[in-house]
């Protein structure tokens, strides 16, 4: 039975039926609850989303943003009926987002920002053309242990090295992992290395997998998020 | 033979002396000139020196308008910021949603400065170097515009939420679509070069390009008055390059550095023009030994094809590409001889 609601949401998504999918979990939910209709529904079928998105490529930015959307209306019914009692109310930890200094191209960004949020995160969004310092200044303020940084292209990604250095002068190495993300890592995954970040996504809807993956590599070193 | 025969010979598939090459060296010009990017990117005859300084330095056989989309962004209200070494970008778009640029009148937009400036460098870069050489104007087309309008988000929003409304905005860039390449070809360039995007199903779904997509390029691309030439865009071409074929005035492909020139072959027919494939926003990465050998593999690769032209793939080269590294380009193709016969189509 699962199986094949969950195999009915995949193709809705991926012929971008917004409403449609938006169905298929409520009439889940209606039966098994909104947490059931996240853990054993929405969950496993964007992560496959983002198997085939990063293995075989064949899943298109408008069949990603769609996932996005259906994730984001539906977190959204969720925390109207559980507000205190979903065990999405408990926060992962947070993360601070934004667009490098000089590069303006949001889209790849906001959809990292619904995946982590639907996952249960809590995100610090700061938006585009955002310089180094501001990056590390909002991290110490919330108490953030990740930084994810978005570039387009090669020269913007370039001022990445920036926000190490910042995060490096404050004695913050180790302490927050810099994270960075954008078409110009998927094409050149050496750039990762080049401008000092900790890890990369190869795309916005495996992005929760790498922040749970992080975090438990930061508890398990002993520290907290 | 001139650089003008020798692209024209491509098209046509007739005989050649060498290859004709065309790198996208738009932004290099201000490197030669040392001109500053935003008097380059607003005044014509500034950014016509620098490609006048192109063909003096490399005699390349393709010149290019100004590959400043974002002034597009500028001529419909948006905000544009501008860089010291690369072209500008859109930092606030014009529109937050379709709904107000489904009623933005465009009548007379082609007197905006912004679209001035475009036009007025293609007339003079006609003037100084379309007797001899190919010259290709930089544009978009109706379904690739509203990005640069509205901003990339708002317009998924719209075309896979709204379809009535993105048809609405469709028909308003079809229509300054049509006026604008038909300007540009009036203006002296032998052909449009026009990034393809939003036709492609690595970006959007497999519906909307045959349903809205296709249809709306096909019905504008038959008012023009020259033909096109259909870019990658920062993808690969090789899934969809089938799905263009019947695209009127299209005369040729410009491909990403990552399609296989013969997998595009076969699928686009022996007709068309191939274009690419060395990457040109990573010249600067590279040695000049390594680029001739990545040459001579391409050249190697594309002996006997007669529709094919030397050209660079993906955006502009970067401001700090060694100018040896682009000389190194040139000469690959000049010197290569490679057994060709070069007699052209039998």
């Amino acid at each position: 039975m699962i199986e094949s609601v969950r195999e009915q949401l995949l193709k809705t998504i991926l012929e971008a039926g917004r409403v449609e999918a938006n169905a298929i979990l409520e009439r889940w939910a209606e039966t098994n609850g909104y947490d059931d209709a996240v853990i054993s529904v929405l969950e496993p079928v964007l992560e496959k989303i983002g198997v085939i998105w990063e293995s075989t490529q064949n899943i298109s930015l408008a069949q990603a943003y769609v996932a996005g959307k259906i994730a984001e209306d539906f977190m959204a019914k969720v925390s109207e009926k559980y507000s205190d009692s979903s065990c999405y109310s408990t926060k992962k930890g947070s993360v601070v987002l934004g667009n490098i200094e000089d590069d303006y191209h949001s889209l790849g960004r906001k959809m990292v920002g619904i995946f982590l949020k639907s996952a249960g995160w809590e995100v610090y969004d700061l938006g585009n053309d955002v310089p180094a310092v501001d990056f590390v200044d909002e991290a110490v303020k919330t108490g953030s242990r990740f930084i994810g940084v978005s570039a387009m292209m090669y020269t913007t990604a370039m001022n990445i090295k920036k926000v190490r250095n910042e995060i490096d002068r404050r004695g913050l190495t180790g302490r927050i992992k810099l994270i960075a993300g954008g078409a110009v890592f998927r094409l050149r995954r050496e750039l990762v290395g080049e401008v000092g970040a900790d890890a990369t996504a190869g795309n916005a809807i495996v992005a929760p997998a790498l922040f749970d993956k992080l975090s438990r590599e930061l508890i398990s070193a002993g520290g907290s998020l | 033979m001139k650089s003008l025969e020798r692209t024209m010979a491509a098209v046509t598939g007739g005989p050649y002396d060498r290859r004709s090459v065309g790198l996208t060296l738009s932004l290099y010009g201000a490197r030669l000139t040392g001109c500053p990017l935003y008097d380059f990117y607003t005044d014509a005859d500034r950014y016509v020196q620098g490609q006048i300084a192109v063909k003096n330095t490399f005699d390349t056989d393709i010149f290019y308008t100004p590959f400043v989309l974002t002034a597009i962004t500028e001529a419909f209200g948006g905000e544009v910021k501008y860089f010291k070494t690369s072209p500008p970008n859109m930092s606030k778009p014009a529109f937050k949603s379709g709904a107000g640029l489904s009623k933005f009148d465009i009548s007379n937009i082609e007197r905006h400065p912004r679209l001035v400036y475009l036009l007025e460098a293609t007339r003079r870069l006609a003037d100084a170097l379309a007797a001899d050489n190919a010259v290709a104007a930089v544009f978009l087309s109706p379904i690739d515009l509203p990005p640069l309008i509205m901003g990339i988000d708002a317009w998924l929003e719209t075309i896979l939420f709204n379809e009535t409304e993105a048809k609405k905005i469709m028909e308003m860039t079809g229509d300054f679509f049509v006026n604008m390449a038909n300007l540009f070809f009036a203006s002296g360039a032998h052909f449009v070069a026009l990034p393809v995007v939003f036709c492609n199903p690595a970006i959007i779904t497999r519906r909307i390009v045959d349903e809205m997509a296709l249809p709306v390029l096909s019905a504008n691309f038959s008012k023009l008055k020259g033909p096109l030439v259909l870019h990658h865009g920062g993808a690969p071409m090789t899934s969809f390059i089938s799905s263009l074929a019947s695209l009127p005035n299209v005369i040729g492909y410009a491909i990403d550095q990552t399609d296989k020139f013969s997998d595009v072959r076969n699928l686009a027919g022996e007709g068309k023009t191939l274009l690419g494939n060395i990457d040109g926003p990573t010249l600067n990465k590279k040695t000049p030994e390594l680029i001739r050998a990545q040459c001579a593999n391409i050249l190697k690769d594309r002996a006997g094809d007669p529709h094919f032209i030397f050209s660079s793939s993906g955006a502009d080269i970067p401001l700090d590409t060694p100018p040896e590294n682009i000389a190194a380009v040139v000469e690959a193709v000049k010197n290569f001889a490679g057994g060709e016969d070069h007699a052209g189509k039998r």
